[in-house]
């Protein structure tokens, strides 16, 4: 398979006092060039160290990561500096992720500064194109990170990362912390910048609604493996896997609608201690706590397996009546 | 760069102690350039037969046992004694901050070693490692300097190591990573900037121990030699006579008192100005805002609101609040003139973007107002008891066992080293005197209701132990201890999952099904306020624009409502079209005007919206009402009328 971004059993471990930690355990997951991928999952799920694993912030310890063919995944620092034209990250709070000690220009075009040899004038004509690209203004270059809204220093940080012209960004909950009319603006902006710079992005967060409404393909993530992976539109229409449809089914809406699978009671599993076998068997709706029949959900891990329109990681998928 | 130089001498300037900083400065460097020349034969002219002379003509301070000159000397000896403190806290300032630094962005074990490295290090008194040092070189300025400054760079390197160490993890170090910064680039730019105002206090402060550690191994005559002195040599000459002639030992101590509050000083207007929040707000010229919120845009029209309100006993009635934040100039009106029913048994949603001022009614209701706040209002009003003019005990005893608060955060709403069941019986034991057994049957009986598991070993748990979702049931089971009338929930749900969510405002919906308790829900969130609640109260800017019903959140008329309700992403939204934005933003300046806050960015915006403020009125449906001049179209001599 091709494509631009290849990520093949990572698994993603912290070293612990008491046991290991595998925040990110063998996921496989592949991004078009141009596109954009949702990954969704609670806290807790490993989405976001994923993220930073395949940047190398995270230790990753099996697996790989391969942008376009090459791998990656244990890039050296000389190496990671050139990949930094290639792949960008936007951090969740746009108050920590900007240095406040440095004029918002000057930080957008830092990346050019270190990895191209421009002149003084250049990088300022850069800086003012880039700010109106993200919708600032020109004449914003010279205010400080305190002098702007959250939504304003996420555009900073949206702008800082597309200085490179990278093919890939990776944007971590970059609207979770941002007003609902800010955060649509926000994503009207990705859009946009998608269209006209063709750039991937690898869309991170845990609101399903602002996932389907950016994304083509949608990966499911719950206590450090991928449940199901499938197209946005097909996701949301039949999910597959039981975690996806009590996701969906826990968005809250204005105008509300039937009723979706409700987890069991309970809360989301110490990742520390995972289950056995299926991960999500404890909370399962549909699962061995329920059923009798289905005690092997409790005993065998479900495989990823992967049909014509997707993968799903269950024993016992729904079928698309929505009723497994 | 020429705006930094502009915004500089204001900042180092704005700070209330810079004029005595920078008096003390140039008269410092004056004496210290001039001294030597203008007072240094006087003070080398020695007079034994003058000795311990009180002030006179000749000696303006008396002189010292050999009859020299205190004055002179002290003034002589300035530069020298400046200078070796600067050598010695620039020697520490070398080697204690770069070690400092590496070692706080080092991996966890160079980082552990260093730590107790320096601990150790900072055990040993500096002047004890420059007596060391002055065996091994003898007496000396070059041996002085080094050991005071050897012996006082651990305290650098600490202060040093534990900033590094506090931004090093932040994301904007995770993100200049990313990006590609050089690890040059990374020291200067980004760790030495974001420590430097600390680390600048902190080099004052050593400047200051350099100083008076100089000064003492001259006094103990191990430091400067003769014919040679500084304050230290001049304070050991004058201080055999302090009890007959004591000038002689006070003059060179003054002076040394007086520099090292300038080294403090001067590190503490530096930092200042490395600051640029301080910087740009000392540049920047004094605004007075446009109209200040004052009585005369008083409460609405009180009569058509209540009009409006149907006949359902209130819990809550609040009329003409106002909230303001600050002092003076930097006055921020956070509640400007809110008039809210909060009937009994309902569940009353309020939204708003963060400013809205939604959390902020909310604490002036539960009397959680920060002291800096100032609060007014024509009524506040909780179960018949107004707020506003009973006493303080009237006041508690009203708020204490009838109304409760869930916050966003259960972890920091709950006390960490108190357990779950002390803290959920606390109230109850002390309002209601309730005893131990009881109170804790309770406190089971309420975490059951929130569809806690194992409730009894809850009780004995401690906050840590619970994970998010169950310190919130946990929070939401302690405000129901004593059957509340109103609970307010202050974005009770926005720091957990959605599946977690959804649990939590079942549990809310429950308690207000089960016992009749109003809930008043504040949340930015338009889809989650629209599910649960009956009634919906919109904020814009410290104002309500409007108030619906749930049924009617389908076709608002408030175009800030509409805007809001558009810019929802749900699972509806369509994915092909773009979503509906709300051009510009909120801020204070819309807020200072006299018309519409929301005129500036209203899509429908018309002249009379800029200058003139519009009420809260009745609409057509039941309950409605908007404040929009764009609705409510009638002629104002008829509505007063």
């Amino acid at each position: 398979m091709s494509g631009l971004l290849t990520v093949d059993g990572l698994r993603v471990t912290y070293p612990g006092g008491e046991r290991p930690l595998h925040a990110v355990d063998g996921v496989s997951l592949h991004i078009e060039a141009g596109t954009t991928l949702g990954l969704v999952g609670e806290s807790g799920s490993g989405k976001s160290t994923l993220g930073r694993g395949i940047l190398g912030l995270a230790p990753v310890t099996a697996g790989t990561v391969r942008l376009n063919g090459k791998d990656i995944t244990h890039a050296t620092a000389k190496a990671r500096r050139d990949l930094c034209s290639q792949i960008q990250m936007v951090f969740q709070d746009p108050y920590a992720s900007l240095n406040p000690r440095m004029p918002v220009g000057k930080a957008i075009v830092e990346p050019m500064a270190e990895h191209l040899s421009l002149s003084n004038r250049e990088l300022r004509l850069e800086s003012g194109r880039l700010l109106e690209l993200v919708g600032l203004s020109a004449s914003d270059a010279n205010r400080y990170p305190f002098q702007f809204s959250g939504g304003q220093r996420q555009r900073i940080a949206i702008a800082r990362a597309l200085a490179l012209k990278p093919s890939l960004i990776i944007a971590d909950e970059i609207t979770s912390a941002l007003d609902v009319s800010v955060q649509a603006a926000i994503l009207n902006l990705l859009r946009e910048l998608q269209r006209e710079t063709g750039v991937a992005f690898l869309f991170i967060s845990h609101n399903l609604a602002v996932v389907r409404y950016l994304s083509d393909r949608i990966a499911v993530m719950n206590l450090g493996k991928i449940v199901e992976e499938a197209d946005a539109g097909r996701l949301f229409s039949e999910p597959r896997h039981p975690y996806t449809s009590v996701l969906i089914g826990a968005v809250p809406r204005v105008h509300q609608r039937e009723d979706a699978l409700r987890p069991l009671q309970g809360d989301v599993p110490d990742p520390l201690h995972p289950p056995a076998g299926c991960r999500f068997h404890t909370r399962c709706p549909v699962g061995p706590a329920v059923r009798s029949d289905r005690g092997s959900c409790a005993v065998d891990q479900p495989l990823g397996e992967s049909g014509p329109d997707g993968t799903v990681a269950c024993h016992f998928p729904l079928t698309s009546s929505g009723r497994s | 760069m020429r705006r930094r130089l502009r915004g500089l001498p204001a900042a180092v300037l704005s700070s209330p102690t810079a004029p005595l900083a920078l008096l003390l400065v140039a008269a410092f460097v004056v004496i210290g350039v001039i001294g030597p020349g203008v007072w240094g034969d006087a003070a080398v002219k020695v007079r034994p037969d003058l000795a311990y002379q009180g002030p006179s003509a000749r000696a303006l301070l008396g002189t010292d046992s050999l009859g020299r000159d205190v004055l002179a000397r002290t003034l002589a000896a300035t530069r020298l004694s400046l200078l070796l403190a600067i050598a010695a806290t620039c020697v520490a300032t070398v080697i204690g901050v770069p070690a400092g630094v590496l070692a706080g962005l080092a991996g966890p074990r160079v980082r552990r070693w260093t730590a107790r490295g320096v601990g150790l290090a900072l055990a040993v008194p500096g002047i004890l490692v420059a007596l060391f040092l002055i065996a091994v070189t003898g007496p000396g300025n070059l041996g002085m300097v080094l050991g005071v400054g050897i012996g006082i760079s651990p305290l650098f390197a600490r202060a040093a190591q534990t900033l590094a160490t506090s931004i090093a993890e932040l994301d904007y170090m995770a993100a200049a990573k990313v990006i590609g910064v050089s690890r040059r680039r990374l020291l200067t730019r980004y760790v030495l900037l974001n420590t430097a105002e600390p680390l600048i206090l902190q080099i004052g402060v050593g400047a200051n121990l350099s100083l008076v550690a100089v000064a003492a191994l001259s006094y103990l005559g191990v430091g400067v030699q003769a014919p040679d002195y500084d304050w230290g040599a001049v304070l050991h000459s004058g201080l055999e006579a302090l009890y007959t002639s004591p000038l002689a030992a006070i003059t060179p101590g003054a002076a040394i008192t007086l520099a090292g509050v300038m080294f403090s000083l001067l590190g503490e207007a530096i930092a200042r100005s490395l600051n640029p929040a301080l910087r740009i707000a000392a540049g920047r010229k004094e605004r007075t805002p446009r109209g200040t919120p004052a009585n005369d845009d008083a409460p609405t029209a009180e009569k058509s609101v209540e009009a409006a309100m149907d006949n359902a006993p209130a819990v809550a009635r609040i009329r003409g609040l106002q909230v303001e934040f600050g002092h003076g100039r930097s006055t921020v009106a956070a509640v400007r003139g809110v008039d809210l029913d909060i009937r009994a048994g309902e569940v009353l949603g309020v939204v708003g973007e963060s400013g809205s001022g939604k959390s902020v009614t909310a604490l002036a209701l539960a009397g959680l107002l920060p002291p800096s706040a100032r609060m007014r209002a024509a009524t506040l009003e909780f179960q018949g008891v107004d707020l506003a003019t009973a006493g303080r005990r009237a006041r508690r005893a009203a708020l204490a066992n009838r109304l409760s608060v869930v916050f966003q955060d259960p972890m920091s709403s709950l006390n960490p080293l108190i357990r779950i069941g002390r803290q959920l019986t606390e109230r109850v034991r002390v309002h209601d005197g309730l005893d131990r057994a009881s109170a804790l049957g309770r406190a089971e009986e309420r975490l059951t209701t929130v569809g806690l598991s194992a409730p009894k070993r809850r009780l004995r748990q401690y906050p840590h132990e619970l994970s998010g979702g169950m310190r919130q049931r946990a929070m939401i089971a302690m405000a129901l201890m004593s059957d509340p009338a109103l609970i307010i929930a202050d974005e009770p749900t926005t720091a957990l999952d959605v599946t977690i969510q959804r649990q939590i405002l079942d549990v809310l919906l429950e308690v207000n099904d089960r016992s009749g308790t109003a809930v008043l829900f504040i949340s930015h969130d338009l889809a989650v306020v629209g599910e649960i609640c009956d009634r919906i109260v919109v904020m814009y800017l410290g104002r309500i624009v409007e108030v619906l019903d749930r049924a009617m959140l389908d076709s608002p008329s408030h175009p800030y409502t509409r805007a809001l309700l558009g810019a929802v992403i749900d699972l509806d939204t369509d994915p092909a079209s773009p979503l509906t934005t709300i051009s510009g933003q909120a801020g204070p300046s819309d807020s200072a005007s006299a018309g519409c806050p929301f005129a500036p960015r209203c899509p429908e915006a018309m002249e009379r919206c800029r200058t003139e403020m519009p009420g809260l009125e009745p609409e057509a449906g039941v309950g409605h009402m908007v404040a929009c001049w764009a609705r409510t179209t009638a002629p104002i001599a008829e509505r007063v009328g």
